[in-house]
């Protein structure tokens, strides 16, 4: 989709049309989630500060943004692509992958189909979308770029490395900000140079397995398939703070309120998590991440929540300010597969029950309706 | 009449991220409530004593003194690896201390430093030390709601509280218990009406004294919301709920009703509230009264304190006239022969000027001071340092002979009247200018001869300018810091009460996205609160020269803090340090002056003793070398004076070039010229065209020509108006210094006037001459310049011009070392290279810290790039890598020169390398040998630690040769962007040279082309910013001067108000220019051009790329030009002379400093 949330809220309140508009919570501490092509055009994008925001585009109409609207939206447009080809791999709220091979038959050239996608998504869902169409899922990725806003790009198999060549190295899939800055230091500045120096010489550079992933990406090879229904790779939740926060107690309640929502998710889409991650942003928005991998996975709110506890007290961070904090479980594996049942244990002997049983009050009387006594005061 | 309440806990702005007001305003609200008296009580620090005791003369309320400290906690804290922001003690307990006399101020003084002497970021004191202080020197101590005592309280510890008390009484200390509150609720803690009450019951039972205060830190209510950001910024958290100490509005200096009604609540609650408030009331203003001070007996001020003649010269037991007068016979006796003095009338005039001197310096009691001066300069001399006398001081012979100062004031006019004067009191200046890199060293010096005791350094306040204030602001507010960062250097260096006009006004900041909201209201709290941080306070720091020298009552009577470098710091500022009668020296460290020695010592390096201008000693001796050298007046003529002492900067060579100085008295004029005052009167045009020959020089009266025929009938000088004076109204110059000074005094002109024609009739001049005279007068008023002050400047200047034009090599050498100027490093070395001097690149076997001066393989003089001038390297590095030279290798270099990888990487890219391994191996195959081999080097490192030599010969043993990758080698533009990035200068390249054939197409005119293109032609011009400024104009409007550089000179472009309006963003934020104008001569020598419009080259160069000159010049046509947009009325400033200037002019513009922004601009580059 198009700026994605500002295109829904344009849809909503036709008056916004054509304006530069900020979907996105004002105030000093925001951050801009969407924005329009008339905001992007004096350099807005998302996750940016709303402040720098505002700065660049003092004109721009700022709405806030809701959630519930948006993921009813994207549901309706994901709909549209599976009723294309059940080979739909979702890529985030606004974005799929779709493998078109079979349905070419029924609906038409490449073109054609990414037509119907278009015109289908902008007559029902009232926004508009780009389509990049290519052999692989990483060019097709590049030509959506190329597409947008609201177009069609289509990259035939012969016009590949044409395209690909002239591009930044960023473009590549895999290639941060810091590596392509190491890689521009010596010069590389295009994928061509990255396609026309020897895998060897890469190798002394960024080792073996970087160098070789770069070097096919260069030449377009990609043999990833689109996949349906990937599974989640982790769940997390996270905060920002209206004001830095610096009382450990405080910080500590915010990890336990994260930690819940955490593993109530994580229980609602039938995970275990391996391994739990915090996030730490202090005020000056530099970040720090500890993980730690459990001995045996958990879907548990008390275990989360001891993790995250730990790893933030193992920080020492005295009074820092801290601006966010956030929960992450990765290693994810399906209900069905965790080993809960063969340990023996009764560390947790009626947690799991109680969390079952706030799950219930929760899903009958809303999310507020049950939680931990400490949350009580703190909750906002 | 009865005193009114008096406040005895009072904060101002010198409480530094506290306070929030002046001690002149809280004086002068005391008075206006009828208050008698009033306390002085800062955080930490008596600085604002001299400021409140002069603001309570002139209010005629009496002053109380005293400080407010904080104890030592007794838990030490732990260093925190926590990002965003360091970490911060907690407060701690603080208690109030008076002084009431002489002692007692002698003991405030030796605890505030006793205090500052661990802990230089937060100053706290032991309790047994300061009991012991504070016991021995009878001073008065209030413990209040955050004493411990206070705490205890708090605590429901009242036995606690009890032993404190106790210990306080027994070192017989004067204890009062301080009640204080400031909210009703009692949540409000310690500042609570319920605690003051448990604080005023547990003083009436224990029997302790209590008196009353409101813990006063501002003037208002209002000012809350300023002292709560100053909280925020002190506390370094961003304001919430949580850290507001108590959401408190009531800390503001009260009147005696509203106190009168807290000590009735307060004692309502305790018991009979008439009785105990009334009691209260009194103990407080008895105690206020008793503890006023005297200024002249307890503090010592208006007294002079300097060193003892014992400790000046040891042994001596004759008084200090005499020896002065010995010392100055002699240096009479040199000083005839020296300058060949023959004729007697000669002699005998300056005889009668030494006596006359020395007859003033009798009577004002100074030959003490004189002494202590010269044994300072000699001290220095003996160092072998270079010192030059400035100011002044330079007026009087005695100096002279002395050897303080090195010019002849008998030969160019000079006047000790200018200098002291029996008619003005007080202390003289006299300053001197040392070389900058051994001033630490001079001070170390210094107070190893006088004592620790009898020397100290003085402070300086920086206050929030507008920057600052938007970082504290921001962060209070917590803004993301990236934000904060733009947002404060958009602004130029304005005061931060100007921000709105600024935002609506500066026609870059009004354009601009936060123009548009701050014009729409969407900043007004933002604002507000910038607006209020004006002024203050908010960092202490040494000040760069003053030193004080004083006998051994001088901490008794100043409290001392260490700087950042450890010196002792009177915490009183210059000013104040002149009224605490304490003799201060500016020994000011001087960049030229450095430059000048490192000059000389690479001259002897690599001429040797042949070298021109060297004397007996092998070295060149400056002082001795002619003052009518052809060859100096030659260069200067040229105006290619670039690096030179201050006639370099575009208006100056603008003005040498009209000017063309023959002389040593033409560079004074010529520095004297260039000034504000000269600037804004308008008085250069008539001084050139009678320089000229263009108008005949008229000096209204004969009279006046013996004192206007050095400047051309013009009046230039201080001395020349006093010489006026003093001829035609027959009044001595000592009176005519006077009347000089009164003039610049708008209300006194008048008065001046009519005793002015008086005079004048009285001696039979013609009215015509008597209106003109004083015409001229009136309009220098003020200004003008102290011929003294410029010859003392024009000594270096003329220094550094004869040392570029004689050994131009080791002078730049000098100067990029030094870094005196205030242009970027890389336009002084392409002035190296159109000098003739080569500039050679970076290379790690011969590169050193500094710029050394070599002879390159065809015989000529180069300079070498040093290793320091490597983005980011640091000092342990740059020393690390000499000490291990020579390398056989890049390997060879990773093992030995422990420098980390980026600077290696840096090194490679600057072509540090390139002599060791260029031929065979580019740059880039280089960076990939780099990256291979700190790969081996981190595996071999823990094998290395353990056994460092053999690993280090096994490596080197190997000739490791790095392999070519295959790539093509780096091409020159990145090659040139690089070196700029790492170095900070293009070396292998002009950064304009890749703009070449684009601007030879768009028909762009190189700087040395310009001369030979007709007046009032349009033209374009290109090249790198290398200088931005905004001086003060006639018009009052801001007049923005730009100096290009583009590889064939340098070219000055002016951008007036209605040309800023469209381009400033691009004129103030870009680095790389193209300006279109018309070209305006200025002189034989003299162009600049008078700017329409200016764009960022890289842009045009975007242009030219795709749509050829057609795409530019289409760009440049359709730009708007100089219109103005209807915009509120420029703020304009009169000054009271009648000049006007704005407010935004001479401050430091907007935008990056430039030596980093040359960095940044690399990444423009084509």
């Amino acid at each position: 989709m198009d700026a994605f949330f500002a295109s829904v809220e344009v849809r909503e309140n036709p008056k916004l049309a054509g304006k530069q508009v900020i979907v996105g919570y004002d105030g000093n501490r925001g951050v801009v989630l969407s924005a329009t092509y008339e905001a992007r055009k004096l350099g807005v994008h998302s996750a940016m500060p709303m402040s720098r925001a505002l700065r660049l585009a003092p004109h721009a109409i700022v709405v806030e943004p809701d959630h519930s609207k948006y993921s009813e939206v994207s549901e309706n447009v994901m709909a549209i692509f599976e009723s294309i080809t059940p080979l739909v791999q979702p890529l985030s709220v606004d974005e799929a992958f779709l493998d078109i091979s079979g349905a070419q038959k029924l609906l038409g050239s490449p073109t054609q189909i990414g037509e119907i996608i278009r015109a289908r998504v902008s007559d029902e869902q009232g926004i508009t979308c780009s389509v990049g169409v290519a052999s692989t899922m990483f060019i097709a990725k590049l030509a959506t770029n190329f597409a947008k806003p609201d177009g069609l790009h289509v990259v035939p198999a012969d016009k590949v490395i044409e395209f690909l060549h002239p591009l930044p190295i960023g473009a590549l899939w895999g290639v941060g900000e810091k590596t392509a800055e190491q890689l521009s230091r010596l010069g590389l500045v295009t994928v061509a140079d990255i396609a026309n120096t020897p895998v060897k010489t890469l190798t002394r550079v960024i080792g073996q397995s970087s160098a070789e992933h770069l070097y096919e990406l260069a030449w377009a090879r990609d043999p990833r398939k689109v996949t349906p229904n990937q599974a989640e790779k982790s769940i997390g939740a996270e905060r920002t703070f209206d004001a830095d926060i610096d009382d450990p107690e405080l910080l500590l309640a915010q990890f336990l309120d994260l930690s819940n929502k955490v593993a109530k998710r994580l229980r609602d889409a039938n995970f275990f998590a391996r391994t739990i991650t915090i996030k730490v942003r202090f005020s000056d928005f530099t970040s720090v991440t500890r993980s730690k991998s459990l001995t045996s996975a958990t879907d548990l709110a008390t275990d989360v929540y001891a993790t995250s506890k730990n790893l933030f007290e193992a920080m020492n961070l005295q009074r820092a300010r801290i601006r966010l904090v956030g929960v992450r479980a990765t290693g994810l594996i399906p209900a069905s597969e965790s080993a809960i049942q063969l340990e023996i244990s009764d560390r947790d002997a009626g947690w799991r029950e109680a969390e079952a049983a706030m799950d219930q009050v929760a899903a009958k009387f809303g999310n507020s309706a049950v939680k931990p006594a400490r949350l009580i005061e703190t909750d906002n | 009449m009865a005193p009114g309440f008096i406040h005895l806990h009072v904060a101002s702005a010198l409480s530094m991220r506290y306070g929030t007001t002046t001690p002149q305003n809280l004086v002068n609200r005391a008075r206006e409530y009828g208050q008698s008296a009033l306390a002085l009580t800062d955080r930490d620090t008596v600085a604002g004593a001299v400021s409140f005791i002069q603001a309570c003369a002139s209010a005629q309320v009496s002053p109380i003194l005293g400080v407010d400290i904080a104890l030592e906690t007794p838990q030490p804290y732990l260093p925190t690896p926590a990002h965003g922001g360091k970490w911060v003690k907690p407060e701690r307990p603080r208690i109030t201390l008076l002084a009431h006399d002489k002692q007692s101020w002698a003991g405030l003084c030796a605890i505030i430093s006793r205090a500052h002497l661990d802990s230089r970021e937060d100053p706290e004191i032991n309790r047994q030390e300061l009991l012991q202080l504070a016991g021995e020197h009878g001073l008065v101590a209030l413990l209040g709601p955050r004493s411990d005592i206070g705490y205890n309280i708090l605590n429901r510890r009242p036995d606690r509280a009890l032993d404190h008390l106790r210990t306080w009484q027994d070192h017989g200390v004067r204890t009062y218990l301080e009640i204080a509150t400031h909210c009703q609720s009692p949540d409000a803690d310690n500042l609570s009406d319920t605690f003051a009450a448990r604080m005023l019951q547990w003083a009436i039972v224990h029997k302790v004294p209590a008196v009353l205060t409101n813990m006063v830190r501002y003037l208002e209510q209002q000012d809350s919301r300023i002292a709560d950001v100053l909280d925020a910024s002190r506390r370094q958290m961003a304001l919430s709920a949580k850290t507001n100490s108590g959401p408190t509005n009531q800390a503001f200096l009260a009147s005696t009703a509203h106190m009168s009604a807290i000590a009735q609540r307060i004692a309502g609650m305790v018991g009979d509230p008439r009785d105990i408030s009334r009691i209260l009331l009194n103990q407080t203003v008895s105690l206020g009264l008793e503890c006023i001070i005297d200024p002249q007996a307890d503090l010592g001020m208006n007294q002079v304190y300097v060193p003892e003649l014992a400790k000046l010269l040891p042994g001596e037991s004759r008084s200090a006239d005499v020896i002065l007068q010995e010392r100055c016979e002699i240096g009479f006796t040199n000083y005839l022969t020296d300058n060949a003095v023959t004729r007697s009338d000669d002699k005998r005039s300056s005889r009668a000027r030494l006596d006359s001197e020395l007859a003033i310096i009798a009577q004002m009691g100074l030959a003490g001071y004189v002494l202590t001066v010269a044994q300072v300069v000699d001290m220095i001399r003996q160092m072998k340092v270079r010192v030059a006398a400035r100011g002044s001081g330079a007026g009087s012979f005695i100096n002279h002979l002395l050897g303080i100062s090195g010019v002849d004031p008998i030969a160019h006019n000079l006047l000790m009247e200018r200098f002291v004067s029996t008619l003005r009191p007080g202390l003289p200046d006299i300053d001197i200018d040392v070389e900058s890199d051994r001033r630490i060293e001079i001070y170390q010096a210094i107070f190893v001869r006088f004592g620790d005791k009898r020397t100290t350094c003085v402070s300086m306040r920086e206050t929030y300018r507008v920057r600052h204030a938007i970082r504290d602001v921001g962060a209070a507010l917590g803004m993301p810091p990236g934000e904060i960062n733009t947002f404060a250097k958009s602004f130029p260096h304005i005061r931060a009460r100007h921000i709105r006009s600024a935002l609506a006004e500066l026609p870059e900041l009004r354009r601009s996205g936060i123009g548009i909201r701050a014009a729409r209201g969407d900043l007004d709290q933002f604002l507000d609160l910038v607006e209020g941080l004006d002024g203050l306070p908010r960092h202490t720091s040494l000040h760069p020269c003053g030193i004080v020298l004083s006998d051994l009552s001088l901490l008794e009577r100043t409290p001392v803090q260490p700087s950042a470098q450890e010196f002792p710091m009177s915490q009183f500022d210059k000013d104040d340090v002149e009224h605490m009668g304490l003799l201060k020296l500016d020994v000011l460290g001087v960049r030229m002056q450095s430059a000048l020695a490192y000059a000389i010592k690479q001259v002897h390096k690599v001429q040797g003793p042949s070298a021109h201008g060297t004397d007996h000693t092998g070295f060149i001796n400056l002082e001795t070398v002619p003052r009518d050298d052809p060859k100096t007046f030659e260069l200067i003529q040229s105006t290619k004076t670039l690096g030179c002492f201050q006639i370099e900067s575009p208006g100056q060579r603008e003005l040498i070039g009209k000017f063309a100085p023959v002389s040593f008295g033409d560079l004074i004029t010529d520095i004297s010229l260039f000034r504000p005052g000269p600037v804004k009167s308008d008085m250069i045009t008539p001084f050139l065209r009678a320089r000229q020959g263009w108008a005949m020089t008229d000096y209204i009266h004969e009279d006046l020509a013996p004192i206007l025929m050095e400047t051309s009938g013009v009046v230039v000088f201080h001395e020349q108006v006093m010489r006026i004076l003093a001829v035609m109204t027959d009044c001595s110059l000592e009176a005519a210094d006077l009347i000089r000074r009164r003039m610049g005094d708008y209300e006194q002109l008048d008065e001046i006037r009519e005793w002015f024609y008086l005079a004048l009739r009285k001696k039979k001049y013609e009215l015509v001459v008597i209106e003109q005279v004083w015409e001229v007068l009136r309009a220098f008023a003020s200004f003008g310049f102290c011929k003294a002050h410029a010859a003392a400047f024009a000594l270096p200047t003329y220094q550094s011009a004869w040392f570029k034009a004689h050994h131009p090599a080791a002078f730049i050498a000098g100067v990029l070392t030094h870094d005196p100027g205030m242009y970027p490093k890389r336009l002084i070395a392409d002035d190296a290279r159109s000098c003739g001097v080569e500039i050679l690149g970076l290379d790690v076997n011969i590169s050193s810290d500094t710029y050394l001066v070599e002879r390159t393989v065809a015989e000529n003089l180069g300079i070498r790039i040093p290793l320091s001038e490597v983005k980011g390297i640091s000092q342990q590095e740059v020393s690390d890598i000499i000490s291990s030279k020579p390398y056989r290798s890049l390997a060879d270099f990773v093992y030995r020169a422990r420098a980390s990888r980026p600077i290696i990487e840096r090194i490679v890219l600057a072509g540090g390398f390139d002599a060791l391994h260029g031929q065979l191996v580019s740059r880039r195959d280089l960076l990939f040998h780099v990256a291979e081999l700190s790969a081996q080097f981190k595996l071999t490192r823990t094998a290395r630690a353990a056994a460092t030599a053999q690993i280090t010969l096994g490596m080197t043993d190997v000739e490791w040769i790095p392999e070519p990758t295959g790539l093509p080698a780096l091409s020159l533009a990145d090659r040139v962007k690089h070196e700029i990035e790492v170095l900070g200068l293009d070396v292998s390249a002009h950064i304009m040279s890749f703009y070449r054939t684009m601007l030879a197409e768009l028909n762009v005119v190189p700087a040395d082309h310009l001369l030979q293109v007709r007046s009032q032609s349009n033209v374009l011009i290109a090249g790198v910013k290398v200088a931005t400024q905004t001086p003060p104009i006639r018009s009052g409007k801001r007049v923005a001067f730009v100096t290009l550089e583009d590889s064939t000179g340098p070219v000055d472009a002016t951008f007036f108000e209605e040309a800023q309006d469209h381009f400033a963003p691009t004129l103030f934020h870009s680095w790389l220019l193209l300006v279109s104008g018309t070209v305006r001569r200025t002189g034989p020598r003299g162009v600049s051009i008078l700017a329409n419009g200016c764009w960022e080259l890289s842009e045009i160069y975007q242009h030219w790329k795709f749509g050829g000159v057609r795409a530019v010049q289409e760009l440049i046509g359709v730009a708007p030009r100089a219109q103005l947009d209807p915009v509120a009325p420029t703020q304009i400033w009169e000054h009271a002379s009648g000049f006007r200037s704005s407010p935004f002019a001479d401050v430091r513009p907007a935008g990056n400093d430039l030596a980093r922004a040359m960095r940044s601009a690399a990444k423009l580059a084509p």
